[in-house]
């Protein structure tokens, strides 16, 4: 067996801790300017999630090495991917929204995430290198790669929708001092968010086309629960996008059921990952450097 | 204007401190019944002069005469001609005597008194009404003396002092909250209910803010065409009101309406049309929109309490300036009383 075959479960655990690390300090310092009712250092913000996605960078291109392929072997690391490509999004189209306290949000999220993912080690099991079809396949490499960006796209999305949900209590409870004044407006947020739905749909959509392409192939086994729950995932977000569309579901109760979506996509990575063997046996685990 | 008996400036009246709105709006005057609220305290003997100030936020009556008998008086008049008990309005009044009736005036006309510290409109209807009292010819030594000199303490408190500083106005309050909701003003169409002087402020603000979708609904025919003319806008009678509530972002109501002009099943309506929000600004008091329409998630209703309210959080940081604008008033108020206490007493 090639060493390559297994994958230990700790490689590299402590850089994604540090990586957690860096979004919690810019979660921590925007915190602390709201609560002193000041706009924080945008510079500041943003340069500590650079420093955080590119340490967990680091940290993903070392495992991929190791797999020769996109490191989506487990719930560990189906989290970090979602979680950094949330940030890589913030990154891409933060600027272009121009939206106040965005940042704050994303490395909230990113935060919660990524220590959430490093208190369960259980997440982070062995996996067969063999079992999958990274590095050799890559319309499944796409599929799977592409569907994880989409749930870093529907994050960003539940975080515009938080603060669409901040904002309107504040409107609703009269309050007008602090994080009010500095969140942007719910017209504004109503609209990112639609696009926001627009573009995770467009890419997951592309991955589920691949992921069909995969399954009429007939050459790689889907198990029935991960399709059903992908599939119906699916389903919801397009139905989310036309009742939006259609005027039928705006403001919060388009940004609760964006909110509700993710959960559920964040639930959905239970059946992908039960769909990744886990490795019992001792002798396949190897040691790295 | 002695006649051998002892006379007092009094101020009897109710306002935000003492009353909310839903109280207040049951002690709103027509004209009609100012007119009439001005003709019983003429006839009353014992009362040399008197000036009514009547707002959104506060029911005022100055008067200069016996003080038994205004304590009596103004009272009694003001529940008749508005309806209510006289049991109702001594829960919610005040009553103050010599030179705190002169320190309150000036705390009043220097915006320190308001609901939204600071604010500017305040002075105006002060002013307004010193001259409807002084067109009856009701005013006389004492008033003249004590509101020119409110006057000037209401422009010293604005030009010496900062308690105005950041967003003082009904007017600068409305505009904050819709851009909170939604963001560039530019694209938002507003509604302006109502051709009164509140309507005519806000319009030019927003329209100072870049809100070019401008248009108003009222009743008065006369004001109607100024406000064309003025704002080259179109204007729609009260009567379309429900039909097109669904064009607008913003609607600011300031009718002097008794009833209620904007209903649930209208917002309803109106919302079926529309995927934005709705913002109702209703400064009227009565109130012009069924506060029950702000259960529906994409609508928002802020009265003059709540603007009051948003305008005040950030207080605490005036309040030293305040104190040291309201010691200044007190200090003037002292002065004048005792040059006037001879002459009047």
């Amino acid at each position: 067996m090639n060493v390559l075959d297994t994958m230990p479960m700790l490689p590299h655990r402590e850089v994604f801790g540090v990586a957690a690390l860096c979004y919690l300090l810019a979660f921590g310092f925007g915190l602390r300017s709201l609560w002193m009712h000041r706009r924080y250092s945008r510079p500041v913000m943003v340069g500590l999630m650079v420093v955080g996605w590119v340490v967990q960078s680091w940290a993903m291109t070392q495992r991929g090495a190791l797999v020769s392929g996109c490191p989506l072997g487990n719930l560990f690391e189906l989290f970090q991917f979602v979680i950094w490509s949330l940030v890589l999004l913030y990154f891409l189209v933060g600027p272009a929204f121009r939206m106040s306290l965005l940042g704050f949000f994303a490395a909230a999220l990113a935060a919660l995430l990524g220590v959430v993912s490093l208190l369960v080690p259980a997440w982070d099991h062995a996996y067969r290198v063999t079992d999958r079809y990274f590095g050799t396949e890559p319309l499944v490499e796409a599929h799977a790669s592409l569907a994880v960006f989409s749930y870093g796209v529907f994050g960003l999305l539940a975080m515009v929708s938080c603060m669409y949900f901040i904002q309107h209590w504040g409107l609703k409870h009269r309050k007008s001092e602090g994080i009010f004044a500095l969140l942007p407006s719910i017209v504004q947020m109503d609209q990112i968010a639609y696009r926001l739905l627009i573009i995770g749909l467009a890419v997951l959509t592309v991955s589920f086309v691949c992921g069909v392409g995969i399954y009429v192939d007939g050459h790689h086994a889907v198990s029935v629960m991960k399709l059903v729950v992908t599939g119906g995932l699916w389903g919801a977000y397009v139905f989310l996008s036309l009742l939006r569309w259609r005027g039928i579901y705006v403001g919060l109760a388009f940004a609760r059921w964006c909110v509700i979506l993710f959960a559920i996509a964040l639930l959905s990575l239970w059946p992908v990952d039960a769909g990744i063997q886990p490795v019992t046996e001792p002798e396949q685990e190897v040691q790295f450097p | 204007m002695n006649n051998g008996n002892h006379h007092e400036l009094v101020v009897f009246g109710l306002s935000h401190h003492t009353a909310p709105l839903a109280m207040r709006e049951r002690f709103s005057l027509t004209p009609e019944k100012m007119d009439a609220v001005y003709q019983q305290l003429s006839r009353k003997v014992g009362i040399e002069e008197v000036l009514v100030l009547a707002t959104c936020n506060r029911l005022e009556v100055y008067g200069v005469g016996e003080p038994d008998k205004l304590a009596v008086a103004l009272p009694d008049i003001l529940a008749a001609e508005t309806g209510q008990g006289r049991a109702a309005i001594q829960e919610v009044s005040y009553f103050k005597r010599k030179a705190d009736s002169v320190e309150h005036l000036f705390r009043v006309a220097s915006g320190l008194d308001s609901q939204i510290v600071g604010e500017t409109e305040i002075f105006g209807q002060v002013k307004q009404a010193y001259r409807d009292s002084l067109e009856r010819s009701l005013t006389g030594k004492v008033l003249n003396t004590v509101f020119q000199k409110s006057f000037h303490q209401g422009k010293w408190a604005r030009s010496q002092t900062s308690i105005g500083r950041g967003n003082v106005s009904v007017s600068t309050v409305a505009v904050d909250l819709a851009s909170r909701i939604f963001g560039d003003l530019t694209e938002c169409s507003l509604l302006v209910v109502g051709t009164g002087e509140v309507s005519e402020s806000a319009l030019k603000v927003f329209i100072s803010e870049g809100c070019q979708d401008i248009h108003f609904c009222g009743r008065n025919a006369e004001r109607m065409q100024e406000f064309e003319s003025e704002f080259q806008t179109e204007g729609y009678p009260l009567e379309q009101l429900e039909n097109i509530l669904g064009n607008f972002d913003i609607v600011l109501t300031s009718t002097a309406s008794q009833e209620v002009i904007v209903h649930l099943y209208m917002v309803d309506k109106a919302l079926k049309r529309r995927s934005r929000p709705l913002f109702f600004i209703d400064v009227a008091v009565p109130r012009d929109v069924n506060p029950v329409c702000g259960i529906r998630n994409q609508v928002f209703i802020y009265n003059m309490d709540d603007l009051a309210g948003v305008a005040n959080e950030n207080l605490e940081s005036r309040r030293r300036e305040m104190d040291r604008c309201g010691a200044q008033l007190r200090k003037s108020a002292t002065e004048l009383w005792q040059t006037l206490g001879a002459q009047v007493g």
